[in-house]
């Protein structure tokens, strides 16, 4: 008996690492202090981010706003000679805690970058990459997967015809809605969009409106 | 008054204008030095053109005299280099096949060990490491080959000897080796480049969608560079393949088609080198080294032409391969 429970509770498996309690909010963040080297880019950041709600930073330009964003899904530290001080909840769990795996963050935290950035691969291949990180084989469910994210970010119509060309063809707001469509893929909890629509067609963040919706999810834009 | 000459400028006449004099005659001095300048850079240009035209000319002048005497397949294909003998034996398939074999080997060494250089630079080294160690691997291009030559000849070979009781150090692995270490530089060098040019955008991509580095460098940045890659691997063996003062003094010179990495061999350049001093002007064996030269030059043109093929297929434009 004993055995049983400890065997039950021991194991604490990556997954089970961010509990989702639906009342909290996704994401909090408690005195925010970020460096680039020497120069201090934030300073004491506190913010709650709600479940499924849209979330919008809006600043001047160099105020910090990608530097924040892009702390949320750790892509800060590929940056050599940055440091964060302070906390930054998601589901609960400090982000910077030394046992959290950033690869595994994100997969749960999806972003968007503000120039499209596609894979110069097939429009189905850059859709197809994050589920086949995940190791999904199967053509029947990456087919699916594929066109539901690429309908999520209103583009299958404009690309169902051409999945197995070049994503590089697309126009460039093709190509931003292809990135997005890339990362709803991924199934992510929270989707950061850091100035997606700065060069683009006014639709995506009306697809990312829709997607977000009728999923458990919350956005920052 | 000043609006005269403009508008005769403006239709074009070529009448003189006076009003305008000043502005009008440093323009042309301006358009004359600047002509005077192109041409400068035109005969820059056509100068190295020219002098390679020469050179190939003067290659297939002396070279094909050859052929009028010993036919093209007993050239490429006999079995006996002796050209010293009466009657002579032009047959250069020892020859080729010494330098294939050599190629073939250093290329199985320094590919691997060039590519991983490359990787471990571009991928893994911390930047300081980088800023330590990528010119170091570009110094050791900068050793002159007769260096190399010597330490293959003097160190490497006597070692061999010793440790695998073979009669003769100088054989188609220790010129390897030595082959190997002037086209790693080069292949990690160019390959490295090839990795750094991929945009970061599309690595931050990769990761931000939960890839691992592995996975980035596997399903991105390699496939990215792969065209550079190739250039560099195909540069790298089109160097060893023309590199003469090594294959010189380390191949052990004889005219044999190996069968183990231990046996002796001539490569074409040796060949060259060897003999060009001790033949007679305008002999049938000095018309044979120049069609050997002929031949050496098709093979590194056609590795040259395989590298210029390479790094335009699988660039990553248009149609995606991937």
């Amino acid at each position: 008996m004993v055995k049983a429970s400890a065997s039950a509770q021991a194991p604490e498996e990556p997954r089970e690492l961010f509990r989702v309690h639906p009342e909290r909010p996704i994401i909090e963040v408690k005195g925010l202090n970020f460096y680039y080297g020497d120069f201090q880019a934030l300073t004491g950041v506190n913010m709650t981010v709600k479940r499924n709600k849209v979330t919008a930073l809006i600043g001047p330009s160099g105020c910090g706003k990608s530097t924040f964003l892009r702390l949320l899904n750790r892509m800060n530290e590929l940056i050599p000679g940055t440091r964060v001080e302070g906390e930054l909840l998601f589901e609960g769990v400090n982000l910077y805690d030394p046992g959290v795996d950033p690869v595994e963050v994100r997969r749960r935290v999806g972003m968007v970058f503000q120039k499209p950035n596609p894979f110069p691969k097939t429009i189905y291949n850059n859709v197809a990459y994050g589920p086949r990180l995940h190791g999904l084989r199967e053509a029947r469910q990456l087919d699916h997967m594929v066109e539901r994210s690429l309908k999520s970010a209103a583009l299958w119509d404009e690309v169902k015809d051409i999945l197995h060309q070049s994503a590089l063809g697309l126009s460039g707001g093709q190509q931003q809605r292809l990135c997005i469509a890339r990362a709803i893929a991924m199934q992510p909890e929270v989707l950061l969009m850091d100035e997606p629509t700065s060069a683009l067609d006014p639709s995506p963040p009306a697809a990312s409106k829709s997607w977000s919706r009728n999923s458990n999810k919350a956005i920052l834009l | 008054m000043m609006q005269i000459p403009q508008a005769q400028a403006i239709t074009g006449s070529r009448v003189p204008a006076m009003a305008a004099a000043p502005l009008t005659k440093r323009k042309v001095t301006s358009t004359v030095r600047e002509a005077r300048i192109r041409r400068v850079f035109v005969a820059a240009g056509f100068f190295s053109v020219i002098i390679m035209g020469l050179i190939i000319l003067f290659l297939f002048k002396e070279g094909l005299g050859l052929f009028s005497t010993v036919s093209v397949k007993d050239f490429l294909f006999g079995e006996f280099w002796y050209p010293t003998y009466d009657p002579a034996d032009f047959g250069i398939f020892p020859l080729i096949m010494g330098s294939v074999a050599v190629a073939a080997l250093s290329s199985a060494m320094a590919v691997p060990l060039g590519v991983g250089a490359a990787l471990y630079l571009g991928e893994v080294a911390s930047h300081r490491t980088r800023e330590i160690l990528k010119p170091a691997v570009e110094l050791l291009a900068s050793l002159p080959s007769v260096v190399l030559g010597f330490v293959g000849m003097v160190v490497i070979a006597p070692l061999m000897q010793q440790w695998w009781d073979i009669p003769t150090g100088l054989n188609v692995l220790n010129a390897s080796m030595m082959l190997a270490i002037m086209a790693i530089p080069t292949i990690a060098s160019i390959s490295e480049d090839a990795l750094h040019a991929v945009p970061r955008d599309l690595m931050e991509a990769s990761l931000a969608l939960g890839a691992t580095r592995l996975e980035t460098l596997t399903r991105v940045t390699i496939p990215g560079a792969i065209s550079g890659m190739g250039t560099g691997v195909i540069l790298g063996m089109s160097r060893a393949m023309g590199e003469t003062m090594v294959v010189l003094m380390v191949a052990g010179g004889a005219a044999q088609i190996p069968t183990s990495i231990f046996d002796s061999v001539r490569p074409l350049p040796a060949t060259i080198a060897a003999e060009m001093g001790e033949t007679p002007f305008g002999s049938e064996h000095y018309h044979a080294l120049f069609a050997i030269g002929i031949v050496l030059f098709l093979l590194t043109l056609g590795f040259n032409l395989v590298a210029a093929y390479v790094s335009r297929r699988f660039q990553q434009k248009g149609a995606a391969t991937l």
